[in-house]
Order: structure tokens, then C-alpha cells, then sequence
């Protein structure tokens, strides 16, 4: 008799969640999905809407990535003005975003996936959590809490407060860099430096323990997406949207936010609200790809800041096929935002005070392109001549890896679920594979471990066998 | 070292944001940089530094439960074991404290009775009307260094 498993929620992710995965007469996996079961609605309900407004009410989608949101809003709302912002303003925009990405890479690594990582994946699970952590590694613990309060910090610092800014606008940015704000954040800097460099020293050589999780996480070609420098190094704001292939030759490149229509397409499945994005001239399932930073560091040539580039050198030694790496590349990402910010408060234009560019509506249509911490956002905008909403499509990052991570669902099921001894361990490594991909599912925030993990076993009626529960 | 209160409460949540909303008045019963006042909408780890370094804590928040409006004070010790990464009780993050930076401070719950958590920023009139006293009693509490008798809840 064939079985289903349902892990719902899944736990330590951003959002809810739940994956089945369907047994056979033998009790071998013989199909599994992921599945999205949260749906907002924002892209309807900012309809009529002035377009201004869009920054503040894109934050309000999540309180883990406000600031992502904030940037590809403000993007496509330049767009909608025609206006080129100011150079100042550009380089401000992206200090709070490279803020954004320390903060929640750390979150991801050393509040959510480090537990797995230090403790183990068999650990039970009232210990995979921080507090597990602390007892176990407390100077991995304060590194943790200290880099994400780092980022935080920067953030309201720029923006005056650290959740829902309202600092980044449509044409710039509302204030601009006094000197006071400027040492405040590079003091912050230093310390934060040497804590990314350590745990990244620390985890690298580890992944030799990783072997069988790296081989069976979500390791299969796929195609890789996101922005990229002109020189081939890594850009969160401005860059060109890069496609690459998977093995890992250029696909696509384009400088025009509005070419993204013609490169995705999305397929709607039934088991999930989340769409499915595809590469278009491939087609769907073949034009599957990732984003994020697994799929960042796989297109640049190197990140573009000294310590980052020294770490990166040990990326080349990875199989960079494999989900299980973007632990690695959040390290080296936030080795490299932090280098990276101190390198943008050093430019001389930084405090200059033009910061914000005015303008009526010049065009009807607007996209933006930024990265978030889990891989490229898109906003896309129609206005009224008035400037009201009349459209708005948002692929999210977490949106663009929906195809993949369904894939590594079964990937890992099939290599750790065995139906007739069901384990924590093997069920943890179904989700952590989810939880590689560090999954925002537009962010109802929730509680890791106090909600409880059901797993039911359904007959091929629907009747339920068994159940277990834990949390 | 000087008294850390913390305001906690989601502020587009109806009473939910008294604890926001008392922290943001201080002003008025206490002198400039006398506390160190942070406003947020759950407790993270990323308070546990702050917390260790404070002479007192004094957590404000809204309560689910008792008579809307009605005012309670308790001290808080830090023990516990928690899951949650997104959230922690005033306990938990006094454990959290202690054991990541070596400190924690004494510290009290003060929380005032929610009517509604509704969509929205406006409070209860129960609750607005109890502002007045909840604001006063952090500042005695910051005044008096923690040294006040308890205020239980009745129910």
C-alpha cells in the first residue's frame, strides 16, 4: 500500500510551509513536493494605489527583508518618473541593502542552519535550535548575534528604524549621510570583519563531515540567476541580469530591468500558491533555475572586495551544483558586504547632500530588479496617467528557486526516507535541505521548534495510518 | 550602566502596541538619557547584549487576558528553555543575557490588559485610558531602581 509523509511545517524557515512525500508499496520515496500554503495577496490590494506610496506598502510584505522590497519598489517607481537617481543616493541604497544581506545571512546561518550544522542533523531537535547552539559553541552563538545586530544597526542607522524604513524612496533616498551616521557605522565594521572571516575559516574545512548531505541536497544542473557587475563581480542593486548555464556558461545578459518578461515565464502548479519561474527559452521543467547566493557566487568571476575574493578561492574547490554550498556563499557574502560598505563610505560623494530626485509620472510602466538575500526580486508596475496602481507582478527570490527546491525535496527523500523506520534525522534533512535555500515565504513570523512537525502516514485512500508529532 | 526599558508590541495591532506606545511617552516622567529606551515588536537575541549591560530592565507590554486597562508589575528571573528564534520570553532572554555576555540585569514585567488586538494603530479606549498610569508606574519603577512592591494581576 502506498503512503504519504506530510512534514507540516516546516520549521525554521521564514513562513509556512509543508512538504509530502509519497512512499510506495516498498516504502521507497517515489514522489515528493514542497508546498507553499500562505498566500497574501499584495500584488491585488496596492491596485488604485499612488505609486509613490509602493516602497512603504512593498516593506510591509515581510519584517525579515522590508529593505529588499524597499529597493526593487523604489527601482521600478524611478522608472515610472524616468529619472536617473543620484549617485549618492545609489550608493546609499545600497549600503542599507548590503546591510539587509549581512543581517539576514547571518540570521539564516547562525540562528536557523547552524544549529544542524554544529550539533548535528540526528541531534534531537529541543537542541537544533540557539539556545542549542549556545550550550554547545557560546563564541559561535555572540558571533551570530553580533553580526546580525551589525546589520540591523546600519539599517537604522540609514533609515531610522530597523524594521519598515522608510528612508529609501521613489527617486532616491529621503535624507542624506550626515558624518555623525558615517562613523557610527564604519566603527561597527572592524569587529564584524573579523567575526564573518572566523566563521567562515571555521565552517569551510568542515564540509568534508558534509559529504553525503552535499551529494544529496538539491545537487543536480540547473541554470543560475542574477545580478552581476559590468567587471563580473558581485552587485546587489545595479548590476546586469545574468543567466548562466548549468555548467556554468554566460546564457543571458541585459542591462534592461524590462527584458526580465521575456526570460521568465511561470508555471502554476497545483500543489503550491507559489509560482513556478522558468527560463522561457528553455522551456519548463528544462529552464529550472536557482538564485540567491549559491547562484550569485556561480555567475561572478570573484566577489570584488580583498577578503571575499581570498575565500572565494576556496569556492572553486566546492561542487557548486550542490544547495548545500549556499551556507558557504552567505559566508563569503557577508565577508563581502562588510568590506564592501566600508569601501562605499570611503567614496567622496558619499555625504554629498543631493540625495533625491523629483519627478511627475513619465512612463506607465516600471520594473526593478535588486537582490535579496535569498536571490533576485522583481517588481513590475503599471500606472495610471495620475499615477495610480493599475498593475503590479512581483516574482520574489524565494519564488525563483520554487522548482528547485521541489526537486531537492525528492533528492533528499530519496536518499534519507526509508518508509518502515521513520527517524528525526532523516525528516530534519528533508527540511534542512528547504532551509539551504533559506526559503521567505513572505513572512508570517513564527516560532522554530515550538510548532510542531506532524508526519502522517495516509493509506493510498486517504486514511490516516499513523502520526507522529513532535515540538 | 543605566536602566534598559523595552517597549514591545506590534503597533498596527490595536492594544497591542501599548508597550510601544508607553515607551515613546517617558519622556515625560523621565529626564534625557536617563534610560536607555528601545522599542520593538518581540524580544531577539540581538537584545541580549544591550540587556547585559543595563543596571535594570523594564519590559512593557500588552497582555492577553484579566480586566482591559488593568496594570500589572512583576519581577521577571531569568530561567527557562526556549525554541523560538524570531521571539523570546523577557526570561529566556535574561538566560540569554547571562550566558552569552556573562550579565543580566534585575528586571520587571509591566503590562497593562488588552481589550482587542484588531487591524489597526488606534488603542482601546480601556487601554488608552490606562496609559496615563502604566507610563507612570515604568518611570517609578526606573526612579526607584526596581526597589517598588510587586502589582499582581487579579486574574
Amino acid at each position: 500500500m502506498s503512503r504519504t509523509l506530510t512534514i507540516d511545517p516546516v520549521t525554521r524557515i521564514e513562513g509556512h510551509a509543508k512538504i509530502t512525500i509519497q512512499l510506495d508499496e516498498a516504502g521507497q520515496v517515489r514522489d515528493a513536493h514542497f508546498h507553499v500554503t500562505q498566500v497574501r495577496g499584495f500584488e491585488k490590494f496596492v491596485e488604485g494605489r499612488p505609486f509613490q506610496e509602493m516602497p512603504s506598502l512593498m516593506a510591509r510584505i515581510c519584517g525579515i527583508c522590508p529593505v529588499s522590497h524597499l529597493m526593487a519598489s523604489a527601482k521600478a517607481c524611478d522608472m515610472i518618473m524616468a529619472v536617473h537617481i543620484r549617485h549618492t543616493a545609489a550608493m546609499l541604497r545600497r549600503i542599507m541593502n548590503m546591510a539587509q544581506i549581512m543581517q539576514s545571512h547571518a540570521l539564516s546561518y547562525f540562528y536557523l542552519s547552524a544549529p544542524d550544522l554544529l550539533l548535528g542533523m540526528d541531534a534531537p531537535p529541543e537542541q537544533r535550535n540557539i539556545f542549542g547552539l549556545l550550550e554547545a559553541d557560546p563564541e559561535m552563538a555572540r558571533a551570530g548575534v553580533k553580526l546580525r545586530a551589525t546589520g540591523q544597526k546600519i539599517i537604522e542607522i540609514l533609515g531610522g528604524k530597523r524594521i519598515h524604513p522608510a528612508w529609501v524612496v521613489a527617486g532616491g533616498v529621503a535624507s542624506p549621510l550626515t558624518e555623525e551616521k558615517r562613523a557610527e557605522i564604519l566603527a561597527l565594521l572592524p569587529d564584524a570583519l573579523v567575526l564573518a572571516q572566523q566563521a567562515f575559516e571555521r565552517f569551510a574545512p568542515s564540509l568534508e563531515r558534509f559529504q553525503a548531505e552535499i551529494e544529496s541536497f538539491a545537487n543536480f544542473p540547473t541554470l543560475f540567476m542574477g545580478l552581476c557587475s559590468k567587471q563580473n563581480t558581485l552587485e546587489f542593486l545595479n548590476g546586469d541580469l545574468c543567466v548562466i548555464g548549468p555548467n556554468f556558461e554566460p546564457l543571458e545578459r541585459t542591462s534592461n530591468a524590462e527584458d526580465y518578461d521575456e526570460l521568465i515565464g511561470e508555471a502554476v502548479l497545483p500543489y503550491s500558491y507559489l509560482k513556478s519561474p522558468y527560463y522561457k527559452p528553455l522551456g519548463y521543467p528544462a529552464g529550472v533555475y536557482r538564485v540567491g547566493p549559491l547562484a550569485r557566487l556561480n555567475i561572478v568571476e570573484r566577489p570584488g572586495t580583498p577578503m571575499a575574493d581570498r575565500a572565494f578561492a576556496e569556492w572553486h574547490k566546492v561542487d557548486r551544483q550542490s544547495s548545500f554550498h549556499y551556507h558557504l556563499a552567505r559566508l563569503i557574502e557577508i565577508i563581502y558586504c562588510i568590506e564592501r560598505i566600508g569601501e562605499l563610505l570611503h567614496e567622496p560623494d558619499i555625504m554629498n547632500a543631493n540625495v533625491r530626485s523629483h519627478a511627475p509620472v513619465n512612463r506607465a510602466q516600471g520594473v526593478g530588479i535588486s537582490e535579496a538575500p535569498r536571490g533576485t526580486l522583481i517588481h513590475h508596475y503599471g500606472v495610471d496617467d495620475d499615477g495610480l496602481m493599475t498593475y503590479a507582478n512581483l516574482i520574489i527570490a524565494t519564488g525563483h528557486n520554487n522548482p528547485a527546491m521541489d526537486r531537492g525535496v525528492l533528492q533528499v527523500a530519496q536518499r534519507f526516507v526509508k518508509g518502515d523506520e521513520l527517524q528525526e534525522g532523516m525528516l530534519n534533512r528533508v527540511e534542512a535541505v528547504i532551509r539551504a535555500y533559506d526559503p521567505c515565504l513572505s513572512c508570517s513570523t513564527h516560532a522554530a521548534g515550538q510548532m510542531p512537525m506532524q508526519i502522517e502516514l495516509l493509506s493510498a485512500e486517504g486514511d490516516v495510518l499513523s502520526r507522529v508529532a513532535r515540538g | 550602566m543605566k536602566p534598559l526599558v523595552i517597549g514591545l508590541g506590534n503597533p498596527l495591532r490595536g492594544d497591542d502596541s501599548a508597550g510601544q506606545r508607553a515607551a515613546e511617552l517617558l519622556y515625560h516622567c523621565l529626564e534625557p538619557g536617563a534610560a536607555d529606551v528601545r522599542l520593538c515588536h518581540q524580544l531577539t537575541p540581538e537584545l541580549a547584549e544591550p540587556l547585559s549591560r543595563a543596571s535594570l530592565a523594564v519590559f512593557v507590554d500588552a497582555r492577553d487576558g484579566g480586566e482591559p486597562g488593568e496594570i500589572c508589575a512583576r519581577r521577571v528571573e531569568s530561567f527557562g528553555e526556549t525554541r523560538h528564534t524570531h521571539f523570546l520570553t523577557p526570561s529566556a532572554l535574561l538566560l540569554l543575557a547571562k550566558t552569552l555576555y556573562g550579565s543580566a540585569p534585575r528586571a520587571w514585567l509591566v503590562t497593562v490588559s488588552a481589550a482587542q488586538f484588531e487591524f489597526g494603530a488606534a488603542l482601546s479606549p480601556e487601554v488608552e485610558q490606562a496609559m496615563p498610569e502604566l507610563v507612570d508606574r515604568v518611570c517609578g519603577l526606573v526612579a526607584a531602581e526596581g526597589d517598588l512592591p510587586e502589582m499582581p494581576c487579579a486574574s
